[in-house]
């Protein structure tokens, strides 16, 4: 069992799948010959042929108009989009259809479809190629959206996504594809798509992420111990909606103290729906405010801005402080 | 030798311009490692090494444009010199970096054993705050609210006990126990609220004066003479004898002066009041007074003969004591407090001569009686009391 990156963990369920679920379709923009623009579906076109992996024109409105035909007809089609910053032409499709098909029709049809997108800041792209507005699609009724941070919560989320019966927004973190490897049992075995994953044990605070910042998150947690050795328990988020608020409380009753840290604009990003159903629940236990670190309420900068963008260590660890020195 | 062609660094972008070489000719370079910054119409992009080796030609200077799919560069010498030169994106740049991730997918399960940094405290962040105004650690704190919850009622149970433990712990170093106290009753618990609460809302300004009472006769009734002095000064400024309601920021002007007089008694202060006293000859006063004075010590007196007083005569000189800051007692806006009678020598038309002073205290609530009307008051009364 080799160690292997997250877009290797991709390729790896999307393989698995593919052999053992024939309606499995994939379709997207240069996917096939070329292996899309990170290089995801590599090698399938050639294994699985072109009735399976699908290149599509350049237009993501009919890429997800297809996928909700090929799925309400029973096949899984997983669609790639290139950069969530392209997704947007597609919305009236997913908000409008695929997140609506199986209450439209009380049950008769749903929407077994992954729609795959690259997503975040960090890998100096132009403008459009690191959105992270994971915001928009978790606040849809209908969807899921889920968010790996590692090669193994990679393989074992997305298929899950794929077994799914209904539509899931599969967001890649950019930055994260080649950055660590990991061991991954490729048996095809699922992670739970409703579930939030502890990372660290701790009891002075929690710390929520997901998707890339977890690198920065783990980070300040480290320094936190260093510095003043003091716990902080992290957790993944993973799955952004539903929102496992259960796992959540948990360690908020634990701890009384919460720092939510993501990429996305600050406002009426999924931080701010967490800090409320938190202080809604877990009112009682809460010994300081709940805060966010995030990106800025300004479109993503590119170039030498971008860094400034992302929350940094530094920025995380100031608001831990800040939060733990609450009385 | 392998000759590494332009990559498409956007989406069909036909060129980059070189802004930037980090390898020179005949450089060892590691798979991975930068070597050239390129400008594309949309970033600034470093292109890694494909693989390690030796650089054995360079393309282009800076400044110079490439187009896509044309040679860039020749690496040779290295190992897997027939490898691909795909960066695994066509956009950005991405990181590799050689971490291991050691983990389980599905992280790790908490130890339901943890011990809790809360101790399962549950109370609101008002809650909390009043606990740490009072001192008050909420570990020590039984919640009595619904599954264990902190109510205001459970701090304020605590801050008793704190505040007993505390009395205790200080007579206890005097050899004094709990036991020693004694709690207010009747009177004297009146005294402690009527007080407390006339020292919450009054605005008090004291002005103190004498009136000479050289010219008075042998025997004078220094009570009657002080009850007649109210009545002038009075009526040179009604709104001393007034009630004021705080609530309504309203004043109530009376046109009769009931006149309670205070009286020392062994359980305490009494106020007996003295109704509309200008409708009263002398002599009915001094015998209501005295009646007063009966009841007073054998604790007979009618509550209602305590009710309602618009103004306050204080005589507090019949001990000791020459001056005082005597408190007004809502909802009476002032007080009058007579010290004790003394003797000052006076230098009259060149003669010395010592005569009687009478020492005057009047405390007026500032939020309704201006400083001229206090003054102007006290004039009247010494007026009165210096005449014959």
């Amino acid at each position: 069992m080799a160690e292997i990156t997250l877009i290797e963990a991709i390729t790896q369920a999307l393989a698995y799948e593919m052999s053992v679920d024939k309606e499995v379709i994939l379709l997207g923009e240069d996917i096939g010959i070329n292996g899309g623009v990170f290089r995801a579906t590599t090698e399938l076109f050639k294994k699985f042929g072109a009735d399976r992996v699908l290149d599509t024109p350049l237009a993501e409105s009919m890429i997800a108009g297809l996928s909700i035909g090929m799925a309400t007809q029973g096949l899984k089609p997983i669609a790639e989009f290139q950069f969530m910053g392209f997704s947007y032409p597609a919305l009236d499709q997913i908000i409008n259809h695929a997140a609506r098909f199986r209450n439209r029709t009380r049950g008769r049809l749903h929407c077994p479809l992954v729609f795959r997108m690259p997503y975040g800041a960090g890998i100096h792209a132009p403008e459009h190629h690191s959105e992270s507005t994971e915001a928009i699609y978790a606040h849809i009724p209908g969807l899921r959206t889920v968010i790996p941070s590692s090669p193994a919560r990679a393989y074992g989320l997305l298929l899950a996504a794929i077994r799914n019966p209904d539509p899931v927004i599969f967001l890649e973190p950019t930055r994260l594809y080649r950055l660590n490897k990991q061991k991954v049992v490729d048996m095809g075995e699922a992670l739970p798509l409703d579930q939030s994953f502890i990372l660290r044990e701790g009891s002075d605070i929690t710390l929520i992420s997901w998707g890339s910042m977890l690198q920065e998150t783990l980070l300040a947690a480290d320094k936190l111990l260093q510095e003043k050795k003091m716990h902080a328990e992290v957790i993944d988020l993973a799955t952004i909606k539903p929102l496992d608020i259960n796992t959540l409380l948990t360690s908020v009753e634990k701890t009384g103290r919460c720092v939510v840290i993501h990429e996305a604009a600050r406002f009426c990003g999924v931080g701010a729906e967490i800090v409320a159903q938190l202080t809604e629940k877990g009112f009682l236990f809460l010994q300081a405010p709940i805060q966010r670190v995030t990106g800025y309420d300004v479109t993503v900068p590119y170039a030498q801005l971008e860094k400034h963008y992302l929350p940094s260590v530094t920025r995380i660890y100031n608001v831990i402080e800040q939060t733990l020195e609450f009385t | 030798m392998t000759t590494f062609n332009l990559p498409d660094l956007g989406e069909g972008l036909p060129d980059a311009e070189i802004r930037e070489w980090y390898v020179q000719l005949n450089d060892y370079i590691k798979v991975d490692e930068p070597m050239v910054a390129m400008e594309t119409a949309k970033a600034l992009v470093d292109i890694p090494a494909p693989f390690s080796g030796r650089v054995t030609k360079l393309y282009g200077q800076v400044g110079d444009i490439i187009k896509t799919g044309e040679a860039l560069i020749d690496i040779g010498e290295g190992d897997g010199q027939t490898k691909t030169a795909d960066q695994a994106t066509v956009v950005g740049n991405l990181q590799r970096g050689s971490h291991i991730i050691e983990e389980s997918p599905r992280g790790i399960q908490t130890k339901q054993t943890a011990i809790s940094h809360q101790r399962g405290i549950k109370a609101t962040p008002a809650i909390r705050a009043l606990a740490k105004k009072l001192q008050i650690n909420l570990n020590d704190c039984k919640g009595t609210g619904p599954d264990g919850q902190i109510l205001v009622a459970d701090i304020e149970k605590m801050r008793q006990q704190k505040s007993i433990k505390e009395v205790s712990s200080l007579t206890h170093s005097q050899q004094f126990s709990i036991a020693d106290y004694e709690p207010l009753r009747g009177v004297r618990r009146v005294m402690s609220n009527v007080m407390k609460q006339a020292h919450q809302s009054i605005v008090p300004v004291t002005l103190v004066d004498d009136a000479d009472i050289h010219a008075w006769p042998e025997k004078t009734d220094i009570t009657l003479r002080l009850i007649r002095a109210v009545m002038a000064a009075c009526q040179r400024e009604p709104r001393l004898n007034a009630w004021f309601d705080e609530s309504q920021l309203a004043l109530c002007q009376h046109s009769q002066i009931d006149l309670g007089i205070a009286m020392d008694a062994p359980d305490g202060l009494f106020v007996p009041v003295l109704k509309n006293i200008a409708q009263e000859s002398a002599v009915n006063l001094r015998r209501a007074i005295d009646k007063f004075k009966a009841e007073v010590k054998n604790r007979s007196i009618s509550p209602d003969a305590l009710l309602n007083p618009t103004f306050v005569l204080s005589n507090v000189g019949v001990f000791a004591g020459r001056y005082a800051t005597p408190i007004v007692i809502p909802p009476m806006v002032a007080i009058l407090a007579v010290g004790r009678m003394n003797e000052k020598v006076i230098i009259e038309q060149g003669k010395v001569n010592v005569h009687k002073q009478l020492p005057l205290s009047l405390t007026v609530d500032h939020r309704v009686i201006t400083g001229g009307e206090a003054a102007r008051f006290l004039s009247a009364l010494i007026i009165d009391l210096q005449a014959i």
